[in-house]
């Protein structure tokens, strides 16, 4: 068993790629319920299939020309391929799906409504004195923001600017790994000490600025902001991902089933192993590779079974491991087996909010719990109470 | 539909993180073992078999006692783990070579039911199960339990008793080398002193075992044993001498060690190392115990949830 390395520089890449052309696409929703399209109709790539009713994210799009199979709660299921339907629109070769829309002279509003029809979601690009751009892989073995960085500064710089109407900042910063000659027009670029975990935005933030607090600060990934520039460039919708697999960078359409992903990328999952949708420690392991690539993933990960020890329900043995690794400097054992035993106030008595959920906790645990896991179902069980005790007083009122 | 008629592959799906830096509990206890290996060959090699009777002794009564518990408590076995081994030999390296079978059965079952089982095994025992067991045997029967009146067939003397009865010029007749290697007296894996700490600094070097309790109780023995020897320089000997007796190393290293009765936090683990170590010269100038080590130890433990208390602010607070 090779000792994992936690290097943010991952070396060459490689150009980025196209991702694969799948017959089947399955776009997934994430609260989207304003569902625009019935099944059986046919869709172009930009047409709008899901809406989501919050003004804050962005609706999704099909990414490919074809029919509408199946529609549920969780996905959108286009399977492709199927002649061009022209449901008033006239079939010109070489026609635009959708009309492209100009983000020139919007107002911030304006703006930010026509970036939520283009599939962005706004949230990311809040108003703040600073804004940051993280330049750094957000994982081991994640050299997305490397290669963007290296290969497409012009979309990203395009990003950017759309990113400064919408942040307002007075200083631009860009996150760079120390020794990397990165630079995006506009931003001071400063380096940071390419070691996991210090891609965390308020890792960056406390790097560039200092200060372990995000007020003020508006912290941007690159994948972000080249998913901006190509919306300002093209003025369609958004309907594509950049992620890392098995080594390379692929431009991969959303929706796209993880196999299609693997197999371009010449990786065969073994049964029992893990696959992740993301990096290897803050990934999320799906159960069946049908599953199609989310607006956002920037890695697809392959764990094999027998490269680490299996997750047990063994008990702490306080051991520490986990305090001395955590930069959020609290003690995970401790909040884990608070958690575990339902004292959730304890557990807040003792920072459990602080977590960045760098997943380094569970890295180290001798006993192999999953640490991150209990103290995610912590954070969530007391976010509810909170929420459940606002509910009661707005009735009292 | 063709879907169904073949078997879907099945993945593991676990929560984040999915690498593991590979160290597991039996991983570590077996660690644990080999590093104690030095100490219990130059044992055997000072006590003849005895040592290793009483060694073998402790051990397999730990493994069978634990296993009973698990039975009897319905729960899974936990004796696989190789902790129970661990605890048996430590407390072994406490008793003298010559200790009676019984004492021997006594002190490693009453290790293991009261000093870990009793508290729902490892993790949760509030302190260390070798020196637990120690504790109520040494107590209970003060002959039996104590080198000075049970090795009797050897040239080897004890420096601590020497000093506690007879005064620092009879103590003067170990030199510090002998001490070093473990040509005195006492428990009988716990005086082979550069053995022990051959096995300390290879488990540092592994990462298995974290330098801040070690190097605090160490330096606790030596900066309590320099203020005696400056203050009172005709009755109390070196700092070195504290630090080469007893069982001041093999407690620095494996007994204060102990995962889950020692603090996790790193001011934490300093404020504990230097509290047993200066503990222990306290009670071997003031108290009635020649070496006071092990009750250092259990002593240092009791205030470990306010060690633990000892911790850095959270990211981002004020």
């Amino acid at each position: 068993m090779t000792k994992p390395t936690f290097s943010l520089l991952t070396g060459d890449s490689g150009p980025v790629q196209a991702g694969p052309e799948s017959g089947v696409v399955r776009i997934p929703l994430r609260g989207h319920s304003t569902k625009t399209i019935k099944k059986k109709e046919a869709v172009n790539p930009g047409t709008l299939v899901a809406g989501h009713p919050g003004p804050s994210v962005g609706d999704a799009h099909s990414p490919v020309r074809g029919v509408v199979t199946d529609i549920n709660d969780f996905e959108i299921v286009i399977t492709a391929g199927t002649p061009r339907p022209t449901p008033g629109r006239p079939a010109e070769p070489g026609a635009p799906d959708v009309e492209p829309v100009s983000l020139d002279g919007l107002s911030r509003d304006d703006l930010k409504k026509a970036l939520k029809g283009l599939g962005v979601s706004p949230s990311a690009f809040l108003k703040a004195p600073t804004l940051i751009v993280n330049g750094l892989n957000p994982e081991p073995g994640t050299g997305v923001a490397e290669v963007l960085l290296a290969q497409c500064k012009a979309t990203l710089e395009k990003g950017l600017s759309v990113a400064q109407r919408l942040v307002e900042p007075a200083t631009v910063l860009l996150a760079v790994p120390a020794g990397s000659s990165a630079t995006l027009a506009a931003c001071t670029a400063k380096p940071v000490a390419p070691v996991y975990p210090n891609s965390l935005d308020p890792l960056v933030v406390k790097a560039l600025t200092g200060k372990e607090s995000m007020g003020g600060v508006t912290v941007v990934s690159v994948m972000d902001l080249y998913g901006l520039g190509r919306v300002a460039e093209t003025g369609l919708p958004l309907t594509e991902t950049v992620l890392t697999v098995g080594g390379k960078a692929l431009v991969v359409k959303v929706g796209t089933p993880l196999a299609d992903v693997l197999e371009l990328a010449g990786i065969a999952p073994a049964p029992g192993d893990r696959v992740v949708a993301g990096g290897p420690l803050r990934g999320q392991a799906v159960a069946a590779l049908d599953r199609g690539v989310a607006k956002g993933d920037y890695a697809l990960t392959v764990v094999p079974e027998a490269a680490f020890p299996p997750v047990t329900d063994k008990a702490c043995i306080n051991c520490g491991e986990c305090a001395l690794v955590c930069p959020s400097r609290i003690l995970p054992g401790f909040v884990s087996r608070f958690v575990e035993f339902k004292m959730f106030d304890k557990a807040k008595d003792y920072h459990i909010e602080a977590c960045m959920e760098c997943g380094l906790c569970g890295y180290v645990c001798t006993a192999r719990r999953p640490l991150l896991q209990f103290i995610r179902l912590g954070k969530q069980t007391l976010e509810l109470q909170a929420s459940a005790l606002t509910a009661c007083r707005l009735q009292g009122e | 539909m063709a879907k169904e008629a073949t078997a879907p592959t099945l993945y593991t799906v676990a929560a984040p993180p999915h690498w593991h830096c590979g160290r597991t509990v039996t991983g570590v206890m077996q660690q644990y073992i080999l590093a104690l290996v030095p100490a219990a060959v130059m044992a055997v090699v000072y006590y003849g078999l005895p040592a290793l009777r009483v060694m073998a002794l402790s051990c397999a009564t730990a493994v069978a006692v634990e296993a009973l518990c698990c039975r009897v408590m319905d729960r899974e076995s936990s004796v696989d783990d190789f902790h129970a081994v661990l605890v048996g030999l430590l407390l072994a390296f406490l008793l003298p070579a010559m200790a009676p079978w019984w004492l021997v059965v006594m002190g490693s079952a009453l290790a293991i039911i009261i000093g870990k089982m009793f508290f729902g095994g490892l993790g949760g025992n509030p302190l260390c199960p070798a020196v637990v067991g120690w504790a109520i045997v040494a107590l209970s029967w003060k002959t039996q339990a104590d080198p000075d009146a049970m090795v009797l067939s050897t040239m080897l003397v004890n420096p601590l008793t020497q000093l506690k009865y007879l005064g620092l010029e009879a103590a003067g007749q170990v030199s510090l080398t002998d001490m070093l290697l473990g040509r005195q007296l006492g428990g009988l894996g716990a005086t082979q002193v550069l053995a022990l700490f051959a096995g300390g600094f290879y488990l540092i070097s592994r990462g298995l075992l974290r330098c801040y309790v070690p190097l605090a109780f160490l330096a606790g023995v030596l900066l309590a044993g320099l203020a005696f020897s400056l203050a009172d320089p005709g009755a109390q000997p070196g700092p070195l001498f504290h630090l080469f007796t007893g069982s001041v190393v093999l407690a620095a290293f494996f007994l204060a060690t102990d995962p889950s009765s020692s603090p996790v936090t790193r001011p934490g683990m300093v404020a504990f190392g230097l509290t047993a170590g200066v503990m222990t010269v306290l009670i071997r100038v003031y108290g009635i115990y020649p070496d006071g080590t092990p009750f250092a130890v259990l002593f240092a433990a009791l205030f470990t949830p306010v060690f633990d208390l000892l911790r850095p602010k959270p990211f981002g607070a004020r």
